[in-house]
């Protein structure tokens, strides 16, 4: 009797064929059509792909939206998808990949240019934008050419939690606060909640805070050429400030800081594992929903008297260059950013609205979360600088290692000046190319 | 229509007497049956295996059209990558730990459920055994050992009421690849069915003879269940291992897609993946799909290599 013995058939065969498999990664790019047909007839029925990030809460008021314009055209059927952010990434530089693009998607100012650049971006006609408030007009300007336009205007903003500053007897945050109160503040909150939670998030996480507080001193984040703007120097006074804030107690343990992925409620402070966050202000409303009661806003700390604060496009519309439903497109992006019964639907969801006539507007009419962003923006209108022109190609590469950089010092794995010249190097390889 | 009764048939080579022409086995007809997964295999293996082949001497960034760089994304990787070599380490340790636990325990489970006399219910108890691998690479499956291993969660207060405090293993280097390591073992429900099958392959009079000769449990384990299971063992071990090398899903969830705290979940194929879709350089992960291939290649013939040494067949000669 002969034991049955796979190894000696099959199991080579299929040894073999696993491997294989395991080098099988890339499909091929299929080559889509070219751009869109020019002779379009504008009634003609045609169904136009959208897709879009956001939350559950962002995706009633956009399906509102696309509905009233599907009654005002009726030809136009419209497909949306949406997800996270970094999923959403993924998946649309997959379907770039592959010739198959939405007609119209969400970008955001960090992927700007990897994808103008790559001349995936259909080009804009400017008109678009001439209502748009001047702050954020030209953010989508790559070249002298329009490739994005804004779908709202958002800023920095610290949520704070204003029970726990209360419980704690610590003056709530306010424009003026220096980064030594940031410090005292998170010491004095993280005692008082005994040991349960943390003071503040750990800033260090994300690249984008590092700009504000660089822009604070008059520092830009990359300079025109796209290489890096700030010094050694810049990079090691700041990681040592937010080494000292983790190790004074005052931010959250690495464990904490080292399971945020981006979404609300996996943050800390969605968590209740913290009581001052940095968010951008479209996604208040998100901690009010997760957190089920308000939430506190203040602008980032600073020595300097400048805020560091921007307007930044929240998001962007972009059309893919190789639509085949260009005029749909069109009208699409039109209405999203101009039209006024649109703009009443959407809210601030998205932030601001971006066509001026219409924020005033929409300003008069919100409550809760979206009163409390409107009048943050407001308060702060007069401290805000002109965006920083988009990132250069190489910079999404650059925002992943910086969190994990971060994330490494934290757990003690990496000496701040060890991580200065680490990223230097870093940065040198990703923004060659 | 059936006809009972037999009809000439009116073919025009017409002779009754005429042999009928016999098909040789595996001839055209066979490839008639084949031609699906011929196709498949070229066009969704091989095809764009040779395209990445190509593509991984290139600067390939998904959107523009690629141009040779020759060997630049070899040298980078084993250069000037950190990340490349804690993502190779990583799924070392993973591999090595990962494997062995796998097999250990479906080996284990399997001789408790090959245990003879009758016994209630153990069809239940197999399929209840099975039913995590079933579960597979899951991404709900990733999400819940994701919550169950989190700070404050169900496992670490468990732990901290033995006395022991971790403070979570998601969220910390020196835990976080222990949670996908048990995640692995714990869907060990295909090898140990493949284990119950070879169990039931070995001829009982084997272990009516060490009886008589007085051999204790353990002795006819090592005698007679070990080398007379060692083929099944090497199929299994193969197996998993090429498994392991490419496990993608747990890592990805658990991580959020990030292979961390620190890197200390980066799978190979995570940062891969990263690699490709993040951060744009697709021809520096074609060229890392290679390398992983050919690693797997190495490991696999290391292994059929060592089974002379230790894998017994019974119809082997001048052994035994």
């Amino acid at each position: 009797m002969a034991v049955i013995n796979p190894a000696r058939s099959g199991s080579r065969l299929r040894a073999l064929f696993a491997t294989l498999a395991a080098g099988a990664l890339l499909a091929t790019a299929a080559c889509g059509g070219g751009g869109g047909d020019s002779s379009e007839d504008p009634d003609a029925k045609v169904t136009l792909r959208f897709s879009w990030w956001g939350s559950a809460d962002r995706a009633k008021s956009t399906q509102e939206a696309l509905d009233l314009f599907t009654k005002k055209n009726p030809n136009i059927t419209i497909k949306t998808s949406y997800s996270a952010f970094k999923p959403y990434w993924e998946k649309l530089a997959t379907e770039t990949a592959g010739g198959n693009a939405p007609d119209v998607f969400q970008m955001d100012r960090a992927y700007l240019r990897e994808y103008a650049d790559r001349n995936v971006l259909a080009e804009l006609d400017k008109g678009v934008t001439d209502q748009v408030a001047d702050s954020v007009k030209e953010s989508g300007v790559v070249e002298d050419k329009l490739y994005a336009v804004p779908m709202g205007q958002t800023t920095f903003v610290m949520v704070y939690d204003p029970a726990a500053y209360q419980k704690a007897g610590v003056k709530p945050p306010a424009k003026g606060w220096t980064w030594q109160d940031y410090l005292n503040n998170g010491k004095k909150l993280t005692q008082s909640s005994g040991g349960k939670a943390s003071g503040l998030t750990d800033l260090g996480w994300q690249w984008e805070s590092f700009e504000t507080y660089l822009l604070q001193s008059d520092t830009q984040l990359y300079t025109e050429e796209g290489k890096l703007g700030f010094t050694k120097d810049d990079l090691k006074k700041y990681l040592t400030m937010i080494d000292n804030l983790r190790k004074q107690k005052a931010s959250t343990p690495a464990k904490v800081t080292a399971t945020i992925d981006g979404s609300i409620e996996n943050m800390p402070m969605g968590k209740r594992l913290s009581y001052t966050e940095n968010s951008w202000d479209s996604t208040v409303a998100s901690y009010y929903e997760v957190l089920g009661k308000p939430v506190g806003l203040a602008p980032y700390p600073t020595d300097t008297g400048k805020l560091g604060a921007y307007a930044k496009p929240s998001m962007f519309l972009s059309i893919s260059e190789k639509t085949k439903v260009r005029s749909a497109a069109d009208k699409l992006v039109e209405f999203l950013v101009n039209d006024p019964e649109a703009a009443a639907i959407l809210g601030v969801d998205r932030g601001l609205p971006p066509n001026t006539a219409n924020r005033d507007k929409v300003g008069a009419t919100l409550t809760g979360a979206q009163k409390a962003v409107y009048e943050y923006e407001k308060s702060i209108e007069s401290d805000l600088v002109p965006a920083p022109p988009a990132p250069p190609k190489g910079n999404s590469a650059l925002k992943d290692y910086w969190q994990q950089m971060n994330e490494e010092i934290a757990f003690g794995k990496l000496t701040v000046d060890k991580a200065v010249d680490e990223f230097f190097t870093r940065a040198e390889q990703e923004l060659s190319a | 229509m059936v006809v009972a009764t037999p009809v000439r048939s009116a073919s025009p080579a017409g002779g009754a007497e005429r042999p009928v022409r016999r098909r040789r086995p595996g001839g055209g007809i066979a490839y008639l049956f084949l031609s699906p997964w011929i196709a498949g295999a070229l066009l969704l293996t091989i095809g764009p295996m040779v395209a990445s082949l190509y593509l991984s001497f290139t600067d390939y960034d998904l959107f523009s059209s690629p141009s040779w760089v020759g060997l630049e994304n070899y040298r980078r990787m084993f250069t000037e990558d950190g990340r490349f070599l804690t993502s190779v380490w990583v799924t070392l340790k993973y591999v090595l730990i990962a494997v062995p636990l796998k097999l250990a325990l479906a080996l284990a489970v399997a001789l408790l459920l090959n245990r003879r006399g009758t016994r209630r219910g153990q069809g239940l108890y197999r399929s209840a055994f099975y039913a995590p691998s079933l579960l597979g690479a899951s991404v709900s499956i990733a999400l819940v050992w994701r919550t169950l291993f989190g700070d404050g969660a169900a496992f670490e207060r468990g732990l901290a009421a033995l006395g022991w405090e971790t403070g979570g293993w998601v969220g910390q280097p020196q835990y976080a690849l222990f949670t996908l390591i048990f995640l692995a073992a714990w869907q060990f429900g295909a090898p140990m069915v493949i284990f119950l099958a070879g169990l039931k392959q070995i001829p009982s009079d084997l272990y009516d003879a060490v009886a008589v000769d007085g051999a204790g449990r353990w002795q006819t384990f090592r005698t007679i269940t070990l080398p007379m299971l060692s083929p099944v063992i090497f199929f299994n071990l193969v197996l998993e291992t090429i498994h392991a090398f490419q496990a993608f899903t747990p890592a990805y969830v658990v991580s959020g897609g990030r292979g961390g705290p620190s890197d200390a979940t980066l799978f190979y194929t995570l940062y891969l993946y990263q690699r490709g879709f993040t951060d744009f350089r697709m021809g520096y992960a074609s060229a890392m799909a290679w390398v992983l291939l050919i690693a797997i290649a190495i490991v696999t013939a290391v292994i059929f290599r060592s089974a002379r040494l230790w894998v017994f067949y019974t119809d082997d000669k001048g052994k035994s």
